[in-house]
């Protein structure tokens, strides 16, 4: 594996929920895996190594996906990913605040690996943020990417 | 091949011969046809005599039974027993004698079925009078069974007859035409055969002719002979010779001329006699048309004979009985006429009556009332004069239309009052026929008065018009309103969470990194932050639950309620591990309704039973079930803390708690999710109870 991919893509606006996600991943050593897109275009930027991404190599071994964001929502970035040949194996993890079912149906019909709704208990969310980051970051094979 | 005078005689003689013969011939077919026309107009009337006959003898049974049932004279009867035994012989024998038709025979077979009961009517009748008296035998009589019978008597008889006689009219024009075409032929035949006599005549004047030139030569013979005996006398002996042969040439000379005079005369009779068979051909002629004429005219009388004698048998017969009749019928109209008029004019509905020319000829109270004007001041006046100025046609049309059908339909019209307002009436309507039964000589109709209730559909209508666009408003608003609830919900779900979290997150990070800059206190308010903001979680979530009962479709399924009952019991194994609880749970029917939802509805009652009776010994918790009407009710009793009754209006609501939380931890949303879930469900819940004497959770959903 390359030590320089990043291997941890959060996509969250709220940079409040980004700190307690890293806070969360700093446990589990995995903090500096981490890398942060603030809504969905950022996170296409870096699929494609654009913008402020442009010196970034490689794709992340998992993408902790918010739905509700400004511009492009976390259900369009999904849609977006599982359309391009390049993207499509890359696990996606719903991490959202939203109960809602249809989010949820739509979420695993566009082929989401896993929805998680963010806890209000925090606890609870730094357990999941925790076992997430560990499964899918370290315990997980990633499917083979061409570069 | 050339043919000599004498043989061409011959041939003419006969051919001549061969039409007169043919002549002769014709004239025996066509009155050979002739006699066959009478033969079939005299099986006619046999026909028409015995079927009538037939009906004569069924009015005398009539008569003669009716007789008897107003007088009770067994004289009367006698005309009945003849008739009886002599009908069904007399029927026998019309059958015989239609006996090549059969369409005949069915009528014949439908008459001797309805004579037969004719007869047994009339006996029956005879019997009644005889043993139940006067009074029975007339009820029995008004039954009309028996004027029935007599009706389709007359009917079959009728038909019989009408069928035999168009049946002798066709056969009889077939007769004519071969008549007139022997007729035709006889008269072609005729023309050729005086053709060939005068060919005849002219054969023979040729042969005469002939016959004096021969005579011309012989007188010459002579002369020269004579000539002869002067130059010659020794050629004497050859002239007497000559003279001898000559004597003879003028005796055969005479025996032809004397043979030729005898051919004239007999030419002559030929031509006479040809002359003769002419005259007596063209007689015969003129004789077999007046022939035909006159039997025409015996078939006409003969057929208006049986009609009028027909007629004048049941005139008589009608006469007789309408006579005896009459009396009571005079006394009972009378009656009935009064009747009819009080009737009329105490009858609530308006009745009118008019005639063929639309002019009022009855008018009662009710119609006086509902016009304000009087019936001597409308009588014979026209109907126009009830209708509003801009109906009268419109109104007229509709009656008029009355009066070509029997009877029509109500139709509804408006009357005016004489004081200018309009009443609306349902005008039932009948024709009275003129006696037989073709022209309507009055109708009468009947009106009702519906003005009331059409003033009050018109109200309803527009009320019903209103209430639709309401409706529709209503709609649009509850649509939007469920829009803008779910905008509303989805975005608390999202957004009244986060800043929650990020409280409990930060207090989190506070207690693990600078928990050593806190002292006890610090760290309890610390506590209670994150438990206020996880409680909040809690509530929002109950919160998104309810609305979202009251978005999402129902998807209704058939639940077996005592397998779903089972296993929430089941789910509970757990909490009730390590309690004193007794669960009797009854037979469960099956319903329909939304599996996701019921199942909450039972979990949430379940739950609650066993949590109000956490601090008794031993729960006892009873689930049942009955049958009411339209609807299942299912109850989950428990005898646990229960709750004051002043208070259960407030069981179902939302966040609403009878208990203290720390009697009995919850948020108050489980029944108000059931009260929702059973409200679109179609159902409904109740409790009852007392304190501490358990409480009793009864639901219903509609029986399917």
């Amino acid at each position: 594996m390359n030590a320089e991919v990043k291997r941890i893509l959060i996509v969250d606006d709220s940079p409040k929920d980004v700190e307690l996600t890293i806070a969360a991943l700093r446990e589990k050593n995995l903090a500096n895996e981490v890398v942060v897109a603030e809504d969905g275009e950022e996170a296409l930027d870096y699929l494609y190594k654009r913008g402020k991404f442009v010196d970034e190599k490689g794709y992340p071994a998992v993408i902790l996906l918010d739905i509700k964001m400004p511009k492009m929502n976390g259900i369009e970035v999904l849609k977006y990913i599982r359309s391009t040949p390049k993207f499509k194996l890359i696990p996606v993890i719903m991490v959202t605040s939203s109960r809602e079912e249809k989010d949820l149906v739509e979420s695993y019909k566009l082929g989401a690996n896993s929805y998680v709704v963010k806890p209000v208990d925090v606890v609870q969310f730094i357990d999941a943020i925790k076992s997430l980051g560990q499964y899918w970051a370290v315990i997980n094979q990633a499917p083979p990417v061409n570069i | 091949m050339k043919i000599s005078i004498r043989q061409k005689l011959v041939l003419l003689s006969i051919i001549i011969l061969a039409g007169n013969g043919i002549i002769g011939y014709s004239v025996y077919k066509s009155n050979q046809t002739l006699r066959n026309s009478e033969k079939l107009v005299q099986h006619t009337e046999q026909v028409i005599s015995l079927s009538s006959r037939i009906l004569s003898l069924s009015m005398d049974i009539e008569t003669s039974s009716r007789g008897y049932v107003i007088s009770a004279d067994s004289a009367f009867l006698e005309p009945m027993i003849l008739a009886k035994n002599t009908v069904f012989t007399s029927i026998r024998k019309l059958r015989n004698l239609t006996k090549d038709n059969p369409n005949q025979q069915i009528r014949i077979d439908s008459l001797a079925i309805y004579m037969a009961k004719r007869l047994e009517f009339s006996v029956q009748t005879v019997n009644t009078r005889t043993n139940q008296g006067l009074a029975s035998a007339i009820a029995y009589i008004s039954t009309q069974e028996g004027k029935r019978y007599s009706d389709q008597l007359r009917k079959i008889t009728y038909s019989i007859q009408g069928k035999e006689k168009a049946l002798l009219k066709q056969r009889k024009l077939t007769n004519e035409k071969s008549v007139i075409s022997f007729n035709r032929f006889f008269i072609v035949m005729f023309v050729l055969t005086m053709l060939m006599t005068f060919l005849l005549l002219i054969a023979f004047g040729s042969i005469l002719q002939k016959n004096k030139e021969k005579e011309k030569r012989a007188e010459e013979l002579v002369v020269a002979n004579s000539e002869l005996i002067f130059q010659n006398n020794e050629k004497e002996k050859r002239a007497s010779e000559l003279v001898i042969a000559n004597t003879e040439l003028v005796f055969q000379s005479d025996e032809k001329e004397k043979r030729a005079a005898e051919l004239v005369i007999a030419n002559q009779e030929l031509l006479f006699q040809n002359n003769e068979k002419g005259k007596r051909a063209a007689e015969l002629v003129i004789a077999n048309q007046e022939l035909l004429f006159q039997n025409k005219e015996k078939e006409k009388r003969a057929a208006e004979l049986v009609i009028a004698n027909t007629e004048l048998v049941f005139q008589s017969k009608e006469k007789e009985r309408r006579a005896s009749e009459l009396i009571i019928l005079n006394e009972e109209r009378r009656e009935t006429n009064e009747y009819l008029e009080n009737l009329l004019d105490c009858a609530n509905a308006p009745i009118i009556v008019w005639n063929p020319q639309y002019e009022i000829t009855r008018f009662n109270r009710a119609f006086e009332a509902l016009t304000g004007r009087t019936e001597k001041e409308v009588i014979g006046k026209s109907l126009k004069i009830l209708f509003p100025a801009n109906e009268i046609e419109s109104s007229m049309e509709l009656i008029r239309e009355t009066l070509d059908g029997e009877r029509m339909e109500i139709v509804e019209i408006k009357i005016i009052h004489k004081d200018g307002f309009e009443r609306i009436l349902l005008l039932n309507s009948a024709n009275i026929m003129s006696p037989d039964g073709k022209t309507p000589i009055a109708t009468i109709a009947q009106g009702n008065d519906i003005t009331e209730r059409k003033v009050a559909e018109l109200e309803i209508k527009k009320l019903n018009e209103t209430l639709e666009q309401k409706v529709i408003v209503r709609t649009k608003q509850l649509e939007d309103a469920n829009k803008e609830l779910e905008a509303f919900s989805y975005s608390i779900s999202h957004d009244l969470r986060a800043p929650l979290r990020h409280i409990g997150g930060f207090i989190d990070l506070l207690t693990k990194n600078n928990s050593a800059q806190l002292d006890e206190t610090g760290l309890r308010y610390l506590k209670i932050i994150t438990d206020s903001s996880i409680e909040m979680g809690n509530l929002i979530d109950a919160l998104l639950t309810f609305s979202r009962l009251s978005r999402t479709e129902l998807q209704r399924t058939t639940i077996n309620s005592k397998n779903m009952v089972k296993r929430v019991i089941d789910s509970f194994s757990d909490e009730t591990a390590g309690r004193n609880v007794e669960i009797n749970v009854s037979d469960l029917p099956i319903v329909l309704g939304d599996e996701t939802l019921m199942n909450q509805v039972w979990f949430n009652l379940i739950s609650n039973a066993l949590k109000y009776t956490q601090k008794k010994e031993k729960a006892m918790i009873e689930i049942g079930s009955r049958t009411e009407n339209d609807k299942i009710v299912f109850y989950v009793k428990d005898n646990g803390a229960g709750f004051d009754m002043k208070y259960a209006d407030k069981l179902f609501g939302v966040f609403q708690r009878l208990h203290k939380a720390r009697d009995f931890e919850g948020i108050g949303i489980g029944l108000a999710n059931v009260s929702r879930i059973l409200m679109r469900h179609g159902g409904e819940c109740w409790a009852e109870s007392e304190v501490d004497k358990g409480a009793t959770f009864f639901f219903s959903v509609p029986n399917i």
